[in-house]
């Protein structure tokens, strides 16, 4: 079976798409360059502070660009990425529930329990994405 | 749903692509519906039904019901 062309909406889609996400990816990963050193034994001070949100920026610019993704998205591809969203949120209220568990239990590591939660719900709302994605076609 | 759109398609010799650059939607969606596991919005519909000139009502039809032809 020959592959067919991808309509010239889905291209527009993705060029913008790529628009979007490319300036945050490289700002996020400069920034969290600069994170590595971060001398996290020392005392917080405001700049401290200040530079360990640093990250949220474009964090945020990455938000703001999967809203844009929705809203530029054909109907179909909308409830494909929603669906995937809400896999990825109970995924992360679950990780975060467990996590709660078990620091009430005194077992594991708060700040460790953050990251697996963060990373996991990315993960799983990924996985999903690929799989509604799939499925549809 | 059924459809016709598979049909009507194929009668103007249009590839998945050129319908889904008639509708602005993707190729994904418009192969979802031929195959019947997307049923478009009543606006998507009614943009699919302007594109064939056929009427809505001969272009989709209830599951047990077979889309009548003109």
């Amino acid at each position: 079976m020959t592959k067919q062309r991808r309509s010239s909406s889905d291209v527009a889609r993705e060029r913008a798409a790529f628009r979007d996400i490319t300036p945050g990816v490289i700002a996020l990963v400069v920034i969290e360059g600069t994170l590595i050193g971060l001398d996290r034994e020392a005392d917080p001070t405001v700049w401290t502070v200040v530079w360990s949100l640093l990250p949220l920026l474009p964090v945020l610019w990455l938000v703001r660009a999967q809203l844009r993704s929705l809203q530029r998205a054909d109907e179909l591809q909308r409830v494909v990425q929603l669906e995937a969203m809400a896999i990825g949120f109970g995924a992360t209220v679950l990780l975060a529930l467990t996590g709660g568990l078990l620091d009430a239990a005194d077992v594991g590591n708060p700040a460790q329990w953050l990251q697996i939660t963060f990373i996991g719900g990315i993960l799983v709302w990924i996985a999903a994405l690929a799989v509604n994605m799939r499925r549809a076609q | 749903m059924k459809n016709r759109l598979r049909e009507l398609r194929a009668s103007r010799q249009w590839s998945q692509s050129d319908l889904a650059d008639r509708l602005d939607v993707s190729r994904q969606t418009v192969n979802a519906i031929e195959n019947g596991r997307y049923d478009p919005s009543l606006p998507l519909a009614f943009k699919i039904a302007e594109v064939f000139g056929e009427p809505i009502e001969s272009m989709f039809s209830p599951t047990d019901e077979p889309a009548r032809k003109e």
